[in-house]
């Protein structure tokens, strides 16, 4: 059990690192949201899991439980709020977009 | 080999305050400091996990609502102010 959660909070820390070098490359906004949001979250989830597997106590599994359903409230509000403002404050989107749904007169 | 973890935690923590200082737009550094409070919470809950008669679990449930808090009144004032001429 001791193996199995430093293996999981490791995957989770690979994970961050994942996150952390797409929003250092990637360059715009949109795209950094979605390396962000994703990988940061799938991280977490991984390391409140490895916690868990460490330590099964009743605290550490409410503790668990608690931490990652507020995440999942949290993580897409937050991209929600981050993309809208972009988009409302008309900046640049990407090249490659094909679809943009936001663009209509009445959004 | 939680070791390791937490060091690599503590290099994506230094990778984030990278892309705070090099975003060339102010949302992209907001995007930066967003991400920064999980990795930051994810240190505190394995180091409250290891120790546990430390209160470092607590700080984290409190860092992430920080977070959301902040980003979620800041980002529509910056675009706001972007949006002006």
């Amino acid at each position: 059990m001791n193996t199995v959660g430093s293996l999981l909070i490791l995957f989770g820390s690979l994970f961050m690192a994942l996150a952390v070098t797409g929003i250092l490359r990637f360059d715009d906004p949109l795209m950094k949201l979605q390396s962000a949001s994703k990988g940061a979250t799938a991280g977490m989830g991984l390391i409140l899991l490895g916690t868990v597997a460490l330590d099964f106590r009743a605290q550490t599994v409410f503790f668990a439980l608690a931490m990652m359903g507020l995440i999942f409230v949290v993580s897409p509000t937050v991209s929600h709020v981050i993309a809208k403002s972009h988009v409302d404050s008309g900046g640049e989107l990407s090249s490659t977009m094909e679809l943009n749904e936001l663009s209509g007169d009445d959004h | 080999m939680i070791t390791l973890s937490l060091i690599l935690l503590g290099a994506v923590i230094v990778g984030g305050l990278v892309a705070v200082l090099r975003g060339p737009t102010p949302l992209d550094r907001l995007l930066a400091l967003d991400f920064l409070s999980l990795p930051m919470a994810a240190i505190l809950v394995v180091w409250g996990t290891i120790h546990p008669e430390s209160h470092a679990r607590d700080i984290a449930l409190i860092l992430v609502v920080a977070g959301f808090v902040g980003v979620v009144i800041a980002a529509p004032r910056l675009a706001r102010r972007k949006g002006q001429p």
